[in-house]
């Protein structure tokens, strides 16, 4: 009977066998499993030593599986210094096994450790391949997803309706400039379509073309900021596109929008190591716990920008598991006084992210 | 004489309806403008107006937060929205009138003249504007209740109580489970485009069915057995459709 050791749960499973418990091929009819410890099988898988017993009668570690034999040799199956299973034979006549089993049996045992290392490792490898499908498939899921919610629908009318209000009011410059700015955005997204990641310079150029967007929907009602740290190779390092719109819409919406009197919003891109780069996105609006508040009332809650942070949650994920660096915190603002004075959100990536 | 309130927290926004209301609609004596629910409700003390322009979403309060304080209306309400389908199905669906951002001025004159021409009962108007209520608080569309006029009054339904829809000139019949039926004074076109997203069928230019309630097809796929026990003719172009719904049964 051959066990092998199951790390995880830390017991002997019965794998193969030579007798009365395997009648049909390679199956064996009730298999047994044994703590590691337990009986003399698992002995000489805790201790990694052969134990040879002449009446098995005599010996209280002796457990009967199938039926009760007098004398029993098992030897440790050893692969790189860890016992990875156990060799174990038995036979009904006391006295039956001597040294020179025991020699033969270790042989045997030492030249299938091999055997059976290698097939562990083949099955690891294909349990990581599935892995990675999967993640694959994670990562193509979200990529649909990311195509879809390039741009908030609600944004776009809003605008053209804005620039209509221009056209009826007569403002024809107006118009225009309004007009120029929302091609440029809309040639911008439409000309990455596609492309899952973005250079951090397009990606800061798609958000000054909404803020300033948004700045002339609302009559210049709050002021922007963005900032690339001059030592970041902005041109040249890639960040999954369209990833900081949906902080930025939040920031608006639910942070600056229920604020009366002064509204800002600072976006930055900072160099934190020659591995790791950082975006702030901060605004001085009134708090992640006011805003919620607000929408609990709320009859008509918004949907869009939730949708796109379980998104973005994803994306980040899916970028672990390609092992690189990707994590995000949002931390709540607080004035000298203890009141809520805004939200700061934190994303802070890796700088050598490659389009696959 | 009509006098407006133009609710919306974007002054653009109000300043188009504004412009085109002069422009528009020679009735429109008393314009006035609201930046906010608050400030709408303020006004209301003093002001009566005839029909209000509700902008959807606004930031701190909703449009649809505005009609759950107003309560019962005195006014006829025309929302209006940039884009949320959400909120469009369910104004849809309560039979109540709105108008697509950016502005469409023939759409705009539509709905005013819709008001003028209306015959509800001011009952009639405070059951649409509750249903609407309600159906706000129902997380999946589905879950909607359709209100439709008729000459006897409102009548609520949901969407699975429908067998099926026949078109009669500019009237529609609808077939209801349990022996009910009422005709509505709109188009079969505006029932397909309201229901087709829970999979109702057109299977021919008067009849739009509900899968769900479709029992069997007769005669080499030209009539359509109903659960109420009623046939319905299918058009030759629609043989092949019916035919993948009964696959797909």
């Amino acid at each position: 009977m051959v066990y092998l050791v199951d790390e995880g749960k830390n017991v002997l499973e019965q794998k193969a066998a030579f007798g009365p418990k395997n009648q049909r091929e390679r199956e064996i009819i009730n298999p047994l499993v044994i703590p590691v410890g337990q009986g003399i099988v698992g002995h000489v898988a805790a201790n990694a030593y052969p134990l040879l017993i002449n009446d098995t009668t005599k010996d209280a570690r002796y457990m009967a599986d199938d039926e009760l034999r007098c004398s029993e040799l098992a030897v440790p199956i050893i692969h790189d210094q860890k016992v990875i299973g156990v060799i174990d034979s038995e036979n009904r006549k006391k006295d039956f096994f001597t040294q020179e089993h025991l020699k033969t049996l270790t042989t045997i045992a030492s030249i299938s450790s091999f055997k059976i290392a290698e097939a562990k490792t083949e099955i690891l490898a294909r349990e990581h391949e599935l892995k990675l499908l999967e993640v694959n498939s994670l990562f193509a899921e979200s990529q649909l997803k990311a195509l879809r919610a390039q741009m908030n629908p609600h944004f776009v009318f809003n605008c053209l309706n804005s620039i209509q209000e221009c056209i009826v009011t007569k403002k024809y410059n107006e118009a225009s400039a309004y007009l120029n700015k929302f091609a440029k955005l809309l040639r911008q997204v439409l000309n990455r379509s596609g492309k899952l990641l973005i250079a951090i310079e397009d990606e800061a150029e798609i958000l000054t073309l909404y803020l300033e967007l948004e700045q002339m929907r609302f009559d210049h009602g709050f002021q922007y900021e963005m900032h690339i740290d001059p030592d970041l190779e902005a041109d040249d390092i890639l960040m999954p596109s369209m990833f900081l719109q949906p902080f930025v819409e939040n920031a608006l919406w639910h942070g600056l929008m229920h604020k009366q009197g002064d509204r800002k919003l600072c976006i930055g891109f900072f160099k934190t190591s020659e591995d790791i780069f950082t975006c702030i996105i901060e605004d001085n609006g009134i708090g992640r716990k006011k805003s919620a508040e607000l929408k609990e009332h709320k009859v008509l809650a918004h949907g869009y920008a939730s949708k796109c942070m379980k998104m973005n949650a994803e994306r980040l994920e899916i970028l672990r598991h390609q092992q690189y660096h990707a994590s995000m915190e949002i931390i709540d603002l607080y004035d000298n006084t203890g009141e809520p004075s805004g939200t700061k959100v934190i994303v802070e990536l890796s700088t050598n992210i490659l389009a696959k | 004489m009509i006098r407006i309130l133009i609710i919306d927290d974007e002054h653009k926004a109000r300043n188009i309806l504004h412009h085109y209301l002069v422009d528009h609609i020679p009735e429109a004596m008393d314009i006035r403008q609201a930046d906010g629910v608050d400030a709408a409700i303020a006004m209301l003390g003093e002001f009566s107006p005839d029909i209000v322009f509700l902008d959807v979403e606004m930031p701190v309060k909703s449009g649809f937060d505005f009609l759950v304080e107003v309560k019962s209306p005195s006014f006829d309400i025309i929302f209006t929205t940039a884009y949320n389908q959400y909120a469009i199905q369910a104004i849809r669906f309560s039979a109540l009138d709105y108008l697509l951002k950016p502005i469409d001025a023939d759409e705009l004159k539509g709905a005013v003249q819709r008001h003028l021409d209306q015959k509800a009962s001011t009952r009639e108007k405070e059951e649409l504007y509750q249903n609407l209520v309600r159906n706000l608080g129902k997380k999946d569309t589905r879950d909607f209740k359709i209100a439709v006029s008729s000459a006897e009054g409102a009548h609520f339904f949901v969407i699975d109580d429908i067998i099926r829809i026949e078109a009669d000139s500019s009237y529609a019949h609808i077939f209801l489970t349990e022996g009910k039926r009422f005709t509505a004074s709109k188009t079969l076109k505006h029932f397909e485009e309201m229901l087709e997203e829970y999979s109702f069928v057109r299977i021919h230019k008067s009849h739009l069915i509900n899968p769900a309630h479709l029992l069997q097809v007769n005669g080499d796929h030209s009539i359509a057995v109903m659960r109420d026990g009623s046939q319905v003719e299918i058009s030759r172009r629609k043989k092949e459709d019916v035919k993948k719904l009964i696959k797909t049964k």
